[in-house]
């Protein structure tokens, strides 16, 4: 079966089918309860792409495109299902019919005498046929699901095929926010701070900041404020001096200070920034009036370990000077033989 | 419509029919779509693309699964019995998966790609291709530019997993 998939879409793609006439016909006929006049470029999406008659491809094509017409009216939904049904029995006895006679035009060619050696009996001659994994590029791409960064990578370099399906978006934007980065799809001003030469609208974006988070640390901590709980975070560092592997499993934010006390003469350029988002979707108001608190107070928080400082900062001046323009909260840190600023609280 | 009973006759590719309980045939949801309103007592669904020998692989997965369901199976038996149904040959898993596409069936379709993904893991693009006998069509400028690209997987430390 693989060889006549392997074999139908090389050699015969010549012979240009023009499908789903028939089906089209069908889908008309039971959608009269719509305006029956289907646009030209509609059609299109049932007549390509031209995979050889006996192929995955190719019903998987009619598929689709079934699906895509019934997605297109709305006014389907209040008919009965029997239009889909009747097409797609029809899809299957057609593709029964053309698979015979495919096999049939194909015997005639190469003068086979047999036609079951067009079916799956061909195993003898080539048992070591290549997998022909362009024919079915969405179950490669469930595949590379499955895989790691390093291994998709590695993946990408086997051939053009698996290169090109290995170098989807939706893998590496996946992999990406499993980092956990995802406040990358909703915090454009991170990008910026990750990396200011990355074009977000560069559709290898993911892949392509990919190596940079994976070479930054992160940690889980639960933010309290006082002695009242405020969210779960994930703690991104961004930059700076590297805090080693160990992190606060709960800050408490115990103290403030006004923001205008926040400068670049405290907290150097080089000094460790923090980026810290929501660890999940419950997570997102604790945070988010957290912020609120601070920017209305126009203060910064203050959380103090035994040898550091950890600084809560909105968006203001001094974020803006490290990069950052958007509306989540960084984190500086102070190491405490090193600070230089006085408890004004 | 009574579902106890009914037999669903499936057609191969080469004209083998198997004859499925609908319960078993319905995991596929293909055809649990075109039997929606059929009511008779067998009926008859050609699988065009699919050939005898697979498709025989197919029912006994979704007999099983069927099964395992019904009689409650633990975890540990359904995982260990994928794990021994997946030891098959790569041209065979291939096209498992093909039919497991076909037929929309989604566990099954996903139980073969782990299983792939499994045996890509930790592989060189070498061992790879050897694997699946892929042969690299990069010319040499293009293949030092993906290596060079994807330097960063080998230099990368275990710092991933950093949280507790």
């Amino acid at each position: 079966m693989l060889h006549g998939v392997a074999e139908g879409s090389t050699r015969k793609r010549s012979r240009v089918v023009m499908e789903g006439d028939d089906g089209l016909q069908d889908i008309q006929d039971d959608a009269r309860s719509g305006n029956s006049d289907r646009p030209e470029e509609e059609m299109s999406v049932l007549a390509k792409p031209l995979w050889s008659p006996d192929s995955v491809p190719r019903m998987e094509s009619e598929l689709k495109g079934l699906i895509e017409y019934v997605r297109r009216k709305p006014q389907l939904n209040d008919a009965n299902a029997s239009f889909m049904r009747d097409s797609l029995r029809t899809m299957l006895i057609k593709c029964t019919r053309e698979a015979e006679l495919a096999f049939e035009t194909e015997s005639s060619i190469v003068d086979s005498p047999s036609r079951s050696s067009s079916i799956s009996g061909d195993d003898s001659k080539d048992e070591n046929t290549a997998v022909e994994w362009y024919a079915v590029h969405d179950i490669l791409e469930t595949v590379f699901r499955y895989l790691s960064a390093k291994d998709l990578s590695v993946a990408r370099g086997v051939s053009k095929d698996w290169n090109k399906c290995g170098s989807k978006p939706s893998l590496w934007r996946q992999l990406c926010l499993q980092q956990p980065w995802r406040s990358l799809q909703t915090d454009r001003a991170l990008w910026n701070l990750i990396d200011p030469t990355l074009d977000v609208k560069d559709p290898d974006v993911w892949r392509k900041v990919y190596p940079t988070l994976a070479r930054k640390k992160w940690w889980r901590c639960k933010l309290m404020k006082t002695n009242k709980f405020v969210c779960n975070l994930i703690v991104h560092q961004i930059d700076g001096e590297s805090l080693g592997d160990n992190f606060p499993s709960t800050l408490t934010v115990e103290r403030r200070f006004a923001l205008m006390h926040l400068t670049l003469a405290m907290l150097p350029i080089n000094s460790p920034l923090l980026y810290f988002e929501p660890e999940t979707d419950e997570d997102k108001e604790g945070l988010e009036g957290f912020i609120q608190y601070l920017i209305r107070r126009d203060r910064a928080g203050l959380a103090i370990e035994q040898h550091r400082r950890y600084i809560f900062i909105p968006p203001c001046d001094y974020s803006r000077d490290r990069r950052y323009e958007g509306k989540s909260l960084l984190g500086g840190v102070q190491l405490s033989s090193a600070h230089g600023f006085q408890n004004n609280i | 419509m009574t579902e106890k009973g009914r037999i669903v006759k499936m057609v191969s590719q080469d004209q083998e029919e198997f004859e499925v309980e609908y319960g078993v045939a319905t995991m596929s949801t293909l055809i649990a779509n075109v039997l929606q309103d059929v009511s008779e007592e067998t009926t008859t669904v050609p699988i065009p693309n699919v050939n005898a020998q697979v498709l025989a692989k197919v029912i006994e997965y979704c007999r099983y699964h069927y099964e395992a369901k019904r009689i409650d199976q633990s975890e540990e038996d359904i995982e260990r019995w994928n794990k021994d149904f997946m030891k098959v040959d790569n041209k065979t898993l291939f096209n498992i998966l093909i039919a497991a596409s076909f037929l929309d069936i989604a566990d099954l379709l996903d139980l073969g790609c782990k299983t792939v993904a499994g045996m890509i893991k930790d592989k060189s693009v070498e061992q790879i291709r050897e694997l699946f006998c892929i042969e690299g069509d990069f010319t040499e400028e293009q293949e030092a530019k993906m290596r060079e690209e994807n330097n960063w997987g080998s230099e990368m430390s275990q710092e991933n997993n950093a949280a507790q």
